[in-house]
């Protein structure tokens, strides 16, 4: 009788079944049938106290620095809280203003006019005249090339293109395998690398990030699939998300980047961004791993949470080769 | 055309798994019945035969012609049948019933396929590997087993000895017309659809009732489709499908949860026709178990446990004795899982290597323990203020555990009415079936507990990754096996078949 009763009851969970298939289905179709990143936990924006000390840090005297934040003028854009409140942004406009900034806040106002001469522009408010600003009118008026996203709000290929430097603030939480940036250098690299060639994957200098999204040798690993990618210590590096960090912790110490020379590329295969270039020389080991492993390329990456063009570079071996060993290379 | 491939597997399974099946004159199954069952069992087949010829060194680009003439063989077989649809039993369900399962089963197969591969585990546990067969042909070359090197630098690979009966079946389909992130779901998008099926095609014997009320409980069990829907309330809405929370498609575990449950339904089902041949066919299905996930050889000696014990404790009706065909099961299971254990020996074993970790001197230890908080992923980032629960490990676990069993986002009443259908009584405990149904759950369950318990992880970590429930998802079958055996002794007279 009670196992009978209780299995009735049970059977009113179909209801939630069917609202959860009809919802899948219905946001799914509504979005194309691809998974869309608005549907993910909105970014989270730094907070006041940290916005100012990441902004700051950009400028070696950031006295008399001028900055624009792209702001809102409507009420429910400022109603979250925290980095994107009233309270929050009022916050560090008078910070920023203590450490001697010129600070210029927009709410809502047109940003070309407004961007003349200032040294970096921080988008707040992901609002649609923001987010379809062209970088190039941005770089033409702009004394420094310097674009800070705080909430997430810009793809930074464009502004690449343009030549202006984007720095992503803002945490990310749809999966770091929707990133088009990604798929954009993964298609670049599918379509330079051979199918049967091998790459050897080093990062740039300290692995300044431990956040798990930062692995992006995942994804690219499956997207250029079947050619060759070589990680150190893979083992450590693509088991669970603590083991991640021991693979972290580990390269911090073994640091082969302190024994090599910073390479500055004269042209760079996809980004812009000449003076971001994440090429050095090889070290003694890692020229040995390419030819152990026949690797025809070397991807050098910055280790960071939000994919960058400006981040990532692939350089044939040879050419790799010909800069020298450790701090005897020269530039390219 | 990849589209297209997945069609001709489903067809090229289903085909295969009907012609194992004895003939419909000798074994009752309605018509949907047969559809899943002969679709499970053909999936089973091809990712056990062609797990096996991977383990021989045969290349895969050889192995996937192996089940066109295969199909066609057994396409042979069935015509020289002359089986009727006149020779299938009456379906078990009413019409409501049925439009019923055939909405969810829809739906489910939908809502699969709305999206391409978009979660951690399909695509770098499983899509990886398809694709590796699908370019390299192999499941040792470098790109599985090159992950550790002298150098110091080798190829990424996440769980590397996991087994290839997923990548074997997105290769399979990706082979024909090359890899398309959502048609290689194919195969995987009818697990969910199936699973109600099996259940009522093991219950069969105990009355249409009992088969029906059974296949319903295991369809409108929510986790079959996803894990706390609507947890966040209806926020939750905008996210079904998208989080991983998901359970339908390339994970495996609802898999694994087919699989476990068409091969006990095959078990209880063995006595109608004798032999050896169910128990073969139970046996093939439950080396599928272990072709879908590690947990599956976990799960497959279990089951073996479970059956065994539960034909040795006492037997107030004594029938006919079961030694015989635990050990005919064992032997097969040997056969179709040896060549997958032959070829898991050859892979690294970094992590997830639960059979050196589950020692009686590592229960003992974690027993007491504290939780790892070393080995979370706030202390590794340094952010120690931000720790999360903190305690002895075994109570984290229990509580997690416990934490499932009243969720009824995730489960319904699922658990409640297992634990209402333990062989408690007298008349429960001389029914031989539910007293091996209701010991391999909690026997599984007991493992997942001791797992977890001795995982060299942080818990809490692992529990917001989903763990345990995407673990206890592989027994809602035969949970509504265990339940619908324990409704059919409520009412003998109406219910028995």
């Amino acid at each position: 009788m009670l196992l009978t009763w209780l299995t009735r009851l049970h059977l009113v969970s179909g209801l939630l079944v069917g609202l959860f298939l009809v919802s899948a289905i219905g946001f799914a179709a509504g979005d194309g049938f691809q998974p869309a990143r608005d549907r993910y936990t909105p970014s989270k924006p730094l907070n006041a106290t940290s916005a100012t000390r990441y902004i700051t840090s950009l400028f070696p005297r950031p006295a008399g620095r001028h900055i624009l934040i792209l702001d809102s003028n409507r009420p429910e854009d400022f109603s979250e809280e925290g980095g994107a409140s009233e309270y929050g942004l009022n916050t560090l406009e008078q910070r920023l203003g203590k450490a001697g900034m010129v600070v210029t806040r927009s709410r809502g106002a047109a940003a070309l006019p407004l961007a003349k001469d200032i040294d970096v522009l921080l988008l707040a408010h992901a609002m649609p005249q923001y987010s379809k600003l062209d970088p190039h009118e941005l770089a033409a008026v702009m004394r420094s090339p310097l674009v800070v996203d705080n909430c997430g709000g810009w793809e930074s290929q464009k502004f690449d293109e343009a030549g202006l430097l984007y720095l992503n603030a803002a945490r990310l939480f749809w999966p770091h395998w929707m990133d088009p940036e990604m798929e954009r250098f993964a298609a670049y690299v599918r379509e330079t690398v051979p199918q049967d060639d091998g790459i050897l994957m080093l990062p740039k200098a300290h692995l300044t990030s431990t956040a798990s999204r930062a692995r992006w040798f995942l994804p690219l690993n499956v997207r250029l699939l079947p050619r060759r990618l070589y990680l150190w210590r893979p083992e450590l590096g693509t088991s669970f998300v603590t083991t991640y960090y021991e693979w972290v912790e580990a390269y911090q110490e073994h640091a082969p980047w302190k024994k090599t020379e910073r390479i500055r590329l004269k042209e760079r295969g996809l980004s812009k961004m000449l003076p971001s270039s994440p090429t050095r020389t090889l070290t003694a080991e890692e020229r040995q791993a390419a030819i152990t492993h026949n690797v025809q390329w070397v991807l050098f990456w910055d280790h960071q949470p939000d994919f960058n063009l400006k981040d990532w570079e692939l350089v044939p071996l040879d050419e790799v080769l010909s800069w020298g060993v450790g701090r005897s290379g020269g530039p390219r | 055309m990849t589209f297209l491939g997945g069609l001709i597997f489903l067809v090229v399974a289903s085909v295969i798994g009907r012609a194992l099946l004895p003939r419909r004159q000798h074994f009752l199954r309605s018509r949907w019945e047969e559809l899943a069952v002969s679709y499970l069992l053909g999936c089973s087949a091809v990712m056990v035969g062609l797990s096996a010829g991977l383990a021989l060194g045969i290349s895969f680009h050889l192995l996937f012609w192996l089940p066109l003439p295969s199909a066609l063989g057994c396409a042979y077989v069935l015509w020289k049948r002359k089986e009727s649809s006149q020779d299938l039993a009456p379906c078990s369900f009413s019409r409501t019933t049925g439009l019923t399962l055939v909405l969810l089963g829809v739906g489910a197969v939908i809502a699969t396929l709305v999206l391409p591969l978009n979660e951690f585990d399909p695509i770098y546990h499983f899509g990886y590997r398809g694709q590796v067969l699908l370019y390299d042909g192999s499941a040792t070359s470098e790109s599985i087993t090159g992950m550790i090197h002298p150098s110091g630098y080798g190829r990424m690979v996440t769980h590397p000895n996991y087994p290839f009966g997923i990548p074997i079946l997105e290769a399979w389909v990706a082979k024909i017309g090359g890899w398309h992130p959502r048609w290689v779901q194919i195969p995987l998008a009818f697990w969910t659809a199936c699973l109600p099926l099996v259940v009522a095609f093991g219950l069969r014997p105990r009355g249409p009732r009992v088969a029906t009320v059974g296949a319903l409980i295991a369809a409108v069990t929510p986790m079959l489709y996803g894990a706390d829907f609507l947890i966040d309330g209806w926020e939750s809405l905008s996210r079904a499908g998208l989080a991983g929370e998901m359970m339908l498609g390339g994970g495996g575990d609802v898999g694994i949860a087919c699989l476990l449950a068409l091969s006990l339904s095959l078990w209880l089902r063995r006595a109608s026709l004798g032999g050896w041949h169910l128990v073969a066919l139970s046996a093939l299905s439950l080396a599928g178990t272990g072709q879908l996930k590690n947990e599956g050889l976990g799960l497959a000696a279990c089951v073996v446990l479970a059956l065994g014990l539960g034909a040795l404790l006492p037997k107030p009706h004594q029938g006919k004795s079961q030694l015989m065909p635990i050990a005919q099961l064992c032997g097969f299971l040997v056969l179709m899982l040896g060549p997958w254990l032959f070829l898991r020996a050859q892979l690294p074993a970094i992590d997830e290597n639960y059979t050196e970790r589950l020692t009686i001197s590592n229960v003992a230890h974690f027993w007491t323990a504290e939780e790892l908080q070393d080995r979370s992923p706030q202390a590794a980032a340094g952010k120690m203020e931000d720790l999360g629960v903190s305690g002895v490990r075994r109570n984290l676990v229990a509580a997690a555990f416990f934490a499932e069993f009243v969720d009824w986002r995730s489960w319904g009443l699922l658990w409640l009415l297992f634990f209402c259908s333990l062989p408690v009584t007298r008349r429960r405990m001389a029914d031989v079936d539910l007293r091996q149904l209701c010991l391999l759950v909690l026997g599984a369950t007991t493992l997942y507990f001791l797992i977890l318990l001795v995982t060299p992880w942080n818990f809490p970590s692992l529990r917001d990754k989903g763990i345990p429930e995407r673990l206890l998802v592989h027994l809602v079958g035969v949970m509504a096996l265990a339940i619908g055996t324990a409704l059919s002794l409520g009412k003998p007279d109406q219910e028995q078949a």
